[in-house]
């Protein structure tokens, strides 16, 4: 329940966000940073702190018109960033396109 | 020396193996004392650690220029502060002793008088050193001679009693005009911590009273560039306190698609606690606090109190302890 409604949070973040960069890391990393303080339990704090790290790569995947940002997608791209295997999805996903860049620039 | 000296046999706890108080020596004298840490699920409590050790509030002054209906500091009259020198000597003792987990500065108005708030506050980090918790609540008036404490950086919470998110109505409220919402945004950006601000506000039926409501107060917060908000149950200490009181579980619940709940607490029926983290419309995050206590029936020490009589007792006007 927790983890589903804290992926909406980072869902809404991403989304209200997705045109400006800067402002979707700090934003991600300031619920991330209020998660810990607040002790919350931590596999909901390390997976916002993941989120945030690796927000240049999400943002770029929702903002890609070849990778077709839905929401469906999203939530894989979440799980596989959970489970530590993010760029292994993405190459799975989308093995023709350029992967060099996946954490720095658009994927396709 | 503070030592353990018995288990108390009442109350016990239901499913947890150890009393839920024991007798505490402090300065000679026993003292009933809590004996479990707060429980996050209300069954299961865990011992407290042997060596106890309580927070103190320290009342400054008994004058408050604010007058709201709900709080006990309202209508104080006199200005009674308190004697530094008496004061020092009880932080001292209560520094010996090891008593002491953390330090609430309330009031009255702990700003009114702000040369011996500053002094108190120097006097504390120089007895317990920088590292203590020491926080303070506020009306905000005068928290624009906030830059005037020397000790600022070692301050771990500023609480700001803020009870509604429209100034006007916030005006009403504390039956006086406040510090707008404005003055305090720049204090916001200005203090180094960022952290160190907090609203603390009052559910009450005919103000902030719904999910909706504190929403909009949270939203304010997010725009006052306050990090947390406080929200606190009323304590039925008189006939508007109880006629005005909402339990904050009426406010804050699961189904709150706009609510992460982070953790929660309780001391048996006496308090009890729950934390989270809202996000707005605009996809801005804002933690918060909600908390109810009732001490009524509470018959064990939860906390020292020195008050502006300069008197330290059990608890706000409980027993009065003899330090000497």
């Amino acid at each position: 329940m927790d983890e589903i409604k804290l992926m909406s949070f980072i869902e809404n973040i991403m989304e209200t966000n997705k045109d400006d960069e800067l402002n979707m890391k700090k934003e991600l990393s300031e619920l991330a940073r209020k998660l810990r303080n607040d002790n919350a339990p931590s596999n909901l704090v390390s997976f916002a702190e993941d989120v945030a790290k690796y927000s240049k790569g999400l943002s770029n995947y929702i903002r890609c018109d070849k990778c077709s940002y839905n929401k469906e997608d999203f939530s894989d791209v979440i799980r596989a960033i959970r489970s530590n295997e993010f760029y292994e999805w993405i190459h799975s996903r989308y093995s023709g396109h350029d992967l060099k860049n996946a954490y720095n620039g658009c994927f396709a | 020396m503070s030592e353990i000296i018995t288990q108390s046999s009442l109350p016990q706890s239901d499913s947890t193996d150890c009393d839920a108080t024991r007798y505490y020596n402090f300065f000679g004298n026993a003292y009933k004392t809590r004996n479990t840490l707060c429980s996050s699920d209300g069954i299961n409590y865990e011992r407290m650690p042997e060596k106890l050790q309580l927070p103190l509030t320290i009342c400054p002054t008994s004058y408050c220029d604010a007058s709201c209906r709900f709080c006990i500091a309202k209508n104080t009259g006199k200005k009674a502060t308190v004697d530094l020198k008496k004061l020092e000597y009880a932080l001292e003792r209560l520094k010996q002793a090891e008593a002491i987990k953390k330090i609430y500065i309330k009031g009255g108005e702990p700003f009114y008088d702000i040369e011996l708030l500053d002094n108190i506050l120097k006097m504390i980090f120089d007895i317990f050193g920088s590292s203590l918790y020491v926080s303070i609540t506020t009306n905000g008036n005068n928290l624009k001679s906030i830059d005037k404490l020397r000790t600022l950086e070692y301050i771990s919470k500023i609480h700001i009693s803020r009870h509604h998110y429209d100034d006007e109505v916030n005006n009403f409220i504390f039956g006086e005009n406040m510090i707008p919402s404005s003055e305090i945004k720049q204090i916001a950006v200005s203090v180094p911590d960022k952290d160190m601000l907090v609203f603390n506000c009052m559910l009450l039926k005919d103000f902030i009273n719904t999910t909706r409501e504190a929403h909009r107060f949270m939203d304010f917060a997010i725009d006052t560039h306050i990090k947390k908000v406080a929200f606190m149950s009323c304590t039925p200490i008189n006939e508007y306190s109880k006629k005005q009181f909402i339990h904050f579980d009426d406010i804050f619940r699961q189904d709150d698609p706009d609510i992460l709940f982070t953790n929660g607490y309780c001391d048996y029926d006496f308090c009890r606690c729950i934390s989270g983290i809202y996000l707005s419309s605009k996809a801005k995050s804002e933690s918060f606090y909600a908390r109810y206590t009732n001490t009524d029936g509470c018959d064990y020490l939860r906390g020292f109190v020195y008050e502006s009589d300069n008197f330290l007792r059990s608890d706000f006007s409980g027993e009065i302890i003899n330090f000497q």
